[in-house]
């Protein structure tokens, strides 16, 4: 009970925030969602700041107050005047929401799996106790570090291995309550992958596809690892959902260009790199992506987007800060550290240490774990095709700056996995949960590759649904361009 | 399925603890680990009736007599199971376990409290040919279930397509996602004398991944709980799915020991599992790992330093020390796993 409780106020806080920031986008179901990505987002980043820059600690008081701050401001005289809150559906218009997806023979099937495998996953992960390694030390202890909030040298280099919203989110039900429950820890995961789908589903279907909306949460089902890691206490599929969520608007900034998604997507970029240390490395490449392609797009609307999203990403920098604090420079970007020390490894001038693991061998075993491990089902072969595809012209404009993002975030894992740590890529320790935010980032992606060709209700689809023997449209293949 | 009298299996089994013929069947008796090694070279399968007492883990594995060490049974794939109490059959597949041969052994390990009856023993050998081997081998590889354990969380399970040959599933299922775009792609230019490349290759993606999530669900949903249980206490005693008795000390732990107790939690010899499990469950207590011929004792992630002094209690499983002076059991699952406070 206390675990919904803490849920239902960290969704208001972030549905108070996204009305604050004009985010809202008037879909209960959409809104809901992305608030409460925002909320946990929202709520860890102000407790860490406050705790660790300003030492106000972490207690039921603070807590409440760091959560009713956006509802009090929500209801201020200034944030209720004409223009605040929601803002239109972009796809509205034109294309009023839909929910059920056509044709009903494909998509029952489809719609039966993404409840069933639900269901599943979240009744085993509720039923789990934490019982790995690395969440008995790390990922499900932060959240106890938080409610004792007492942070020696050891506490606070757990939470900055954790990352704030893995470590506060779960928390607060607890210091609400004054008791621990373990299983927040679950239901926070499980709370997120419900937000995932959810969103997925909704967007689309909100303006007008819900194929799109089926087909991503079916995708994002089939990618077995993903699924068992949602019923366990690691943080990589949380890390894997929060950038999901984001990549989601960005992929509807693409198809769109509504600068309000690629807010949207900034915002929730923020709140996945919160999640591990990791997690503004993944956020970080995506980020990069969507301000240069909020940059192109500013050659014709101004500059104002990019301002936005710049200044949407501001409150990272006390939160840095913060981390600097705890744990020094070199521990605050752990990965910088082990870049340069190998950096300096490779100048021919310095003495070689022991020599690592063959690289031939390492690059053949992160090719099984992309192509082979079937961690991300057969993500990885389709996307491959896709890139292909896409390289002959044939894909769409509008997907073209989120593939550059998920190619980014494929360097980002290969530079890691090949070079940094190759020795845990060669006994697939991490490697394949590395590859979890790119394999839920692709499929999300990949379906939106394939919308207008393969759902009804667009050109392509329309054209395949046209009785035998109708013209087809000419010049099909140029038509699967969209700008 | 051949039967083997439970007389001869007694002479056979190698076993670290005796083992007892009676009336009521070959008993064995479960403290810490028992293990047993079963005279039966390259058997494929085991159905072994059973009585049980109290907590009994079942774990099985196959051991090569040419290898030269004994494989750690909790590594990949770490097949166990959970011996209800009473009356019940084990039906055990050996060709799932990491090293099946037809050279090698069944070696079982009994873990947790209690009494382990084999009331009936059967088993069926590896055919003589080769080529039957092989296959049985390979379709029992294919269709075994995840098994969830330690290292899981780092592969699912590792997908062979037919194990005796080293290749893997999703190389098939990814050349047949290849090979079906090309195919729906030269249908498509066939029928309306254009090419769909998009259009095709989507639908590939969409048949390969239905194979994809049968050939998961298949695997995974034997090795799930899909259950509602509302209450957390009941979770961490029965769900702890590969160490029962930890689970039900855990459980007997938080029952017994006030919030602001200082705890250390004993363990056999170097386990790591066992002390981390329960400081985690007995959290926000302060808890540390009794290592021993330590002076001062660790939490998980160090966060905690506490000495013997220090402790208001001690939670204890499977080891062999004697409990410090000045402390006494108050609750116990089992003689091994028990709750002691200071006196």
């Amino acid at each position: 009970m206390s675990f919904l409780l803490a849920a239902a106020a960290l969704v208001a806080a972030g549905y108070a925030l996204l009305r604050l920031l004009r985010l809202a986008t008037g879909r209960a179901a959409v809104d809901a969602a992305v608030a409460w990505f925002a909320g946990t987002g929202y709520f860890a980043l102000a407790v860490f700041v406050l705790r660790f820059l300003f030492g106000l600690r972490y207690t039921a008081l603070s807590a409440a107050g760091v959560l009713s701050l956006p509802v009090v401001l929500l209801a201020a005289p200034w944030a209720r005047r004409p223009g605040k809150g929601a803002s239109p559906e972009p796809g509205s218009p034109p294309q009023a929401a839909r929910l059920v997806p056509r044709p009903a023979w494909l998509f029952a099937p489809l719609a039966a799996y993404v409840v069933f495998t639900t269901a599943v996953v979240v009744l085993h992960g509720v039923n789990t106790p934490t019982q790995t390694d690395d969440a008995l030390r790390v990922r499900a202890f932060a959240p106890v570090l938080a409610f004792r909030d007492e942070w020696g040298a050891e506490a606070r280099s757990v939470l900055v291995m954790s990352g704030p919203v893995p470590t506060f989110a779960p928390s607060l039900g607890w210091r609400l309550s004054g008791g621990i429950d373990q299983f927040h820890v679950n239901g926070s995961i499980l709370a997120s992958l419900l937000a995932l789908l959810v969103l997925a589903i909704a967007l689309p279907s909100a303006r007008g596809r819900p194929e799109r909306g089926w087909l991503s949460a079916f995708a994002v089902l089939s990618l077995p690892l993903f699924v068992y890691h949602c019923t366990a206490t690691y943080a990589d599929a949380t890390l894997a959902i929060y950038l999901g969520a984001a990549f989601l608007f960005f992929v509807e900034f693409g198809l769109g260009a509504d600068s309000k998604d690629a807010q949207r997507a900034a915002l929730l970029l923020l709140c996945a790199a919160l999640v591990k240390r990791e997690g503004e490395i993944a956020a970080g490449a995506v980020a990069a992506v969507l301000l240069a392609q909020a940059a192109w797009q500013a050659r014709r609307s101004g500059r104002t987007l990019v301002g936005r999203l710049l200044l949407l990403w501001l409150p990272l920098v006390p939160v840095l800060a913060a981390r600097v604090s705890l744990v020094g420079l070199q521990s605050a970007f752990p990965f910088l550290s082990v870049a340069a020390q190998k950096a300096v490894e490779v100048a021919p001038q310095v003495p070689q240490g022991p020599a690592g693991p063959p690289q031939g061998r390492v690059a053949a075993a992160f090719l099984w774990s992309v192509f082979s491990s079937g961690s991300g089902g057969i993500v990885c072969w389709v996307l491959a095709a896709a890139l292909l595809l896409t390289l002959a012209g044939r894909g769409r404009r509008g997907t073209a700056w989120t593939l550059a993002a998920l190619l980014l975030l494929f360097a980002e894992v290969a530079v890691t996995s090949l070079w940094l740590f190759p020795t845990f890529t060669l006994d697939q320790s991490t490697v394949n949960r590395q590859l979890l935010p790119l394999a839920v980032a692709g499929a999300l992606w990949l379906v939106a590759f394939f919308d207008e060709a393969f759902l009804p209700g667009t050109p392509a689809g329309a054209a395949a649904a046209a009785p035998r023997g109708a013209p087809a449209s000419r010049g099909r293949g140029r038509r699967d361009r969209r700008g | 399925m051949e039967e083997i009298a439970l007389p001869v299996l007694a002479r056979a089994i190698r076993a670290n603890v005796p083992l007892y013929l009676s009336s009521r069947g070959l008993e064995v008796g479960v403290q810490k680990q028992t293990s047993m090694v079963l005279p039966l070279k390259g058997v494929q399968r085991l159905e072994i009736d059973y009585q049980s007492q109290g907590i009994v883990l079942l774990t099985y594995i196959t051991v090569d007599p040419a290898s030269q060490r004994l494989p750690d049974h909790r590594g990949p794939p770490y097949r166990y199971r959970r011996v209800e109490s009473g009356r019940g059959r084990l039906d055990l597949d050996l060709l799932e376990t990491a090293r099946w041969t037809p050279r090698a052994f069944p070696y079982l390990l009994l873990e947790g409290s209690g009494k382990f009856t084999i009331t009936g023993f059967r088993y069926r050998p590896s055919p003589p040919d080769e080529a039957s081997a092989r296959n049985a081998l390979d379709r029992a590889v294919f269709l075994s279930p995840v098994s969830i354990g330690f290292t899981t969380i780092n592969l699912l399970y590792v997908p062979w397509w037919r194990v005796t040959e080293r290749t893997f599933l999703y190389d098939r299922l990814g050349w047949a996602f290849v090979a079906l775009a090309v195919a729906v792609a030269a249908f498509l230019l066939f029928r309306r004398r254009r090419l769909e490349p998009v259009r095709s290759i989507a639908i590939a993606a969409l048949v390969v991944t239905g194979v994809s999530d049968a050939v998961f669900l298949s695997k995974f949903l034997p090795a799930v709980r899909p259950f509602v249980r509302l209450d957390p206490e009941a979770r961490i005693r029965d769900n702890y799915y590969y160490a029962p008795k930890l689970g039900a000390l855990a459980a007997l732990a938080r029952a017994t020991l006030r919030p602001g107790d200082r705890v250390g939690v004993r363990g056999l010899g170097a386990d790591w599992f066992a002390p981390e499990v329960l400081c985690f469950d007995l959290a926000p207590r302060r808890c540390v790992a009794m290592t021993p011929g330590e002076q001062e004792y660790l939490s998980p992630s160090r966060v905690d330093r506490l000495r013997l002094e220090d402790l208001d209690a001690i939670v204890s499983i499977d080891s062999d020390d004697p409990l410090p002076t000045g402390f006494a059991r108050v609750a116990a699952v089992s003689d091994n796993a028990f709750v002691a406070r200071r006196l």
